[in-house]
């Protein structure tokens, strides 16, 4: 009976971990910080999240060294008037890439420890449930007309 | 009826068809010069006059109706601490206006109005519209100034909830306003806001009224 409920809690385990989102499964891309005019407590952060493995990864947070707070948004135009929605998870598809870009997903990086400029580097860390921690340099950029959003 | 009165009653008869000819292809010519080209967004006939209000530009000084007149403006409403769709938009703004060059930029004004008068104080307003362009206007004051034009606009803007921190956000129109030099709003560009189509559209409108 032992023997059987060991091989149970063998079989359980093999189990949690198949179902667990892979980290090898999450690539994090072209991400890049938007300069902000100067006075301004807020940036915004863009990115690309690739899930290329079977199972559906989840997006928890986000945090960096350099902001008081890090929320994920996403800003929704009805009716001519835009308004911010925030986000308490993402999922990602297997096997699609999530995008986030100017007018649509981003990520609001709330009060910088100081004006960030273009060229400087700042990190995020973007915390998946199961596949941990994810720790990726951003480099801030001014904003381009040609960044925004092509519906 | 002589001969010379049969050719003076010709002549006359000739004379006023011609006359009433000419009027008719002239009123003609008017009446199509004023259809409007198909331009989404253009109000054109029914375009709104605006009426007297009284805001503070980033100087500190007072910007009213006056200020609009005799040139083309593009409104756009926002606050400072947006980081997203305001920045886009006076990036578009600011491409817009370098495209425009010397010929056109000279009678357009791009401005910036202030929802968050809160926060949004002149010196505040001056550093971010500078940012964008040295040339952009950014209008503020109090509450009451800012709905003077706001209101009439129909424009929305909801603040939302303060947050423990002493932040918050603000919901608030996503348009581009065009206002023509007679103070006439005349075009309202929904978002998303693309440089060259925010470009084409406003050359075409301004083609059509300068005609």
């Amino acid at each position: 009976m032992l023997k059987l409920n060991s091989i149970l809690v063998i079989l359980m385990t093999f189990q949690v971990i198949a179902l667990s989102a892979n980290p090898d499964s999450i690539q994090i891309r072209d991400v890049w910080i938007s300069e902000t005019p100067p006075g301004v407590s807020k940036n915004a952060a863009y990115l690309k999240i690739e899930n290329t493995g079977n199972k559906t990864i989840i997006l928890q947070s986000v945090d960096s060294p350099d902001f008081e707070r890090v929320e994920i948004h996403r800003s929704v135009v009805k009716d001519d008037k835009v308004s911010m929605q925030l986000q308490s998870e993402l999922e990602i598809e297997p096997h699609s890439v999530f995008q986030f870009s100017p007018g649509d997903f981003h990520l609001m990086l709330i009060k910088p420890s100081k004006r960030m400029r273009s060229g400087d580097i700042s990190s995020l860390n973007l915390n998946f449930l199961t596949a941990g921690k994810f720790s990726v340099d951003a480099e801030v950029k001014k904003l381009q007309s040609e960044h925004a959003h092509h519906h | 009826m002589n001969n010379s009165n049969v050719f003076r009653t010709i002549a006359i008869v000739s004379a006023l068809i011609a006359f009433g000819a000419g009027v008719g292809i002239y009123t003609a010519q008017k009446q199509r010069a004023q259809i409007p080209p198909q331009i989404e967004g253009l109000m054109w006939p029914e375009a709104k006059t605006l009426l007297p209000f009284s805001t503070i530009d980033q100087d500190g000084m007072e910007f009213g109706l006056q200020n609009l007149q005799g040139k083309w403006s593009f409104l756009f409403f926002g606050y400072t601490n947006c980081p997203d769709i305001c920045p886009i938009t006076l990036s578009v703004f600011n491409q817009v206006y370098e495209n425009l060059g010397v010929e056109h930029a000279n009678d357009t004004q791009m401005i910036f109005i202030s929802v968050d008068p809160e926060r949004d104080t002149s010196e505040r307003l001056r550093d971010y519209v500078n940012y964008f362009n040295k040339d952009f206007i950014g209008l503020g004051g109090s509450v009451e100034q800012i709905k003077s034009l706001t209101g009439q606009l129909g424009i929305p803007y909801f603040p939302h909830e303060v947050s423990a921190d002493g932040d918050y956000l603000v919901d608030h129109s996503a348009s581009i306003f065009l206002i023509n030099p007679e103070a006439e709003l005349i075009a309202v560009l929904s978002a998303p806001h693309q440089t060259n189509d925010v470009s084409s559209r406003f050359l075409k409108i301004k083609a059509f009224f300068e005609k």
